[in-house]
Formats: C-alpha cells, sequence, structure tokens
C-alpha cells in the first residue's frame, strides 16, 4: 500500500516557503521595496531551507526513498532554519530598541524579517517532527510524477528570478548598501532615468 | 541601519570585477547549483555543496556584522 503523506508534506514544505519568496518578491517589484543585505540572507538562508525536502522528492527519480536520504533531507532544513534563524534574530534585534521604526513596511502588523524568523522557527520545528515520525511519514510505493516537477520547478524559477535580481540590485559591485535605493547595474549602464 | 558603516558597498570590488558579480548573486547561483547538484542523485556532493552554500551565507552575514547590539541583556 503507497505511503503518500510524507510525500505530499514535503510539497506543501516548498510551496509554503515559496509562498514567503514570491511575497518577497513581490514587495520588491510590486511596492517597489529594495532588499537590504540581511533581507537577501534570509532570502538565500529560505532557499536552502526548501532545499531538504527538495532532495528528498527528488530521490524519488531513483526509486524508493531510504531512511537515510528522507533523515538528509530534512537535517540541512533544520541547519539552514537555523542559520536563518540567527540572520533574522539579529534584525529583528538591531530594531526592537524604541522608537526605531523598523526597515520597510510592515505586513499583518509584523515586519518582513519578524515574519522571517517565525518561518525558520517554523522549519526547524517541522524537521523535528518529520524525523521524529520518520518511520511513519517514509514515502513508499510513490514516483515523482508531474506535481513534483512542477514545485521542484518552481522552486528552481524563484532561485533564478532572485540571481538576476541581485544581479541588477548589485551589478559589478561587492555587496549593496545598508539600505539600497536602486538598481546598479542599470544606474552603472547608463539606462536609468535618474542617473544623472 | 549600520550594517557597514565603511560605505563601501558601491565601489567596484577588485574581486567582484573578476568574478563578474557581486557576492550575493554567488551565493543564489551557489543554491540553484546545489538544486541542479540533487539532479544528479549522489548524495555527498549535495550535502557538501549544502553545506559551501549554507557557510557562504553565514560567513557573508558575518561580514555584514559590523557593531554591537545596542542591548543589555
Amino acid at each position: 500500500m503507497p505511503r503518500t503523506l510524507g510525500f505530499w508534506l514535503a510539497h506543501l514544505c516548498i510551496l509554503g516557503i515559496c509562498a514567503v519568496l514570491l511575497g518577497a518578491l513581490g514587495v520588491q517589484f510590486i511596492q517597489g521595496e529594495f532588499p537590504c543585505p540581511l533581507c537577501l540572507l534570509q532570502r538565500m538562508a529560505m532557499m536552502l531551507c526548501a532545499l531538504g525536502p527538495a532532495y528528498v522528492i527528488l530521490r524519488l527519480r531513483q526509486g524508493d526513498v531510504t531512511p537515510t536520504d528522507y533523515a538528509t533531507g530534512f537535517g540541512l532544513s533544520a541547519l539552514a532554519g537555523l542559520g536563518g534563524a540567527f540572520i533574522s534574530a539579529r534584525q529583528v534585534l538591531l530594531h526592537i530598541v524604541p522608537p526605531d521604526p523598523g526597515f520597510g513596511e510592515p505586513m499583518f502588523g509584523l515586519h518582513l524579517y519578524t515574519w522571517a524568523l517565525v518561518v525558520f522557527a517554523t522549519v526547524i520545528g517541522m524537521s523535528g517532527l518529520f524525523l521524529v515520525f520518520n518511520a511513519e511519514l517514509l514515502p513508499r510505493g510513490v514516483r515523482f510524477g508531474w506535481p513534483s516537477r512542477l514545485v521542484i520547478g518552481l522552486l528552481g524559477a524563484i532561485i533564478l528570478a532572485n540571481v538576476l535580481a541581485a544581479f541588477a540590485q548589485e551589478g559589478l559591485h561587492w555587496s549593496i548598501p545598508d539600505e539600497p535605493d536602486r538598481y546598479q547595474l542599470f544606474e552603472d549602464l547608463g539606462w536609468s532615468k535618474t542617473s544623472p | 541601519m549600520a550594517l557597514d558603516p565603511t560605505g563601501k558597498g558601491r565601489e567596484n570590488h577588485a574581486l567582484a570585477k573578476l568574478l563578474g558579480c557581486s557576492m550575493d548573486t554567488i551565493l543564489f547561483a551557489l543554491i540553484l547549483g546545489v538544486l541542479l547538484s540533487m539532479f544528479a542523485g549522489r548524495r555527498g556532493p549535495v550535502i557538501a555543496l549544502f553545506l559551501i552554500a549554507l557557510a557562504g551565507t553565514l560567513m557573508w552575514f558575518r561580514y555584514h556584522v559590523t557593531e554591537t547590539l545596542p542591548l543589555n541583556f
């Protein structure tokens, strides 16, 4: 009898993180709010969190997932979640002392870096639960089909979009300033209307 | 925000010129590389690349931390 709960939960984890990353891209391109250096680092950590379940799903291309594969995937996610939590906690603490208004506009009452801390704590907790219930959640009798291709493709597209967005924002400069306000690559190429 | 008080973010860095892009772009590309390496199906290289990407992200975070938090615990 196929065991699919762990398989679909892995997809759900990736979709949840993709939704957050799409929200961040929406804030950048629709609201026109430029991400700060720590915001980019939190995006990286979220992508690394999503790579854990992606590893579990992609192992299905070679047959059934072993307990080692499952533990590897969610262990990697927990490590990335821990790293991401450090980064977002640092940014929360940077702005925690009143009357600091925080960086950027709040969303649903919290700033994006505070939401990121919630996401990383959730990733660590979920990874722990998946590892505890490894025996029950290990996918059996399922194959890598079109839903998996779609989810992995979405994750790949979001990572690629971030590669391009970061390159546009930084160009050939080592890093972005603390409070970025332009796409430096377009500025350097003279394509920006704001360039002198 | 006082992440980079040196204000050198916009300077053309020699290493950035050599590599053809910025550090954030390199790290995002490395993460994309980790995802692509998973298609090969070998566990060792995936773990190694993942840990390199995670270590790179944390070291880049360390680079941005330039001052002590204004907090007393």
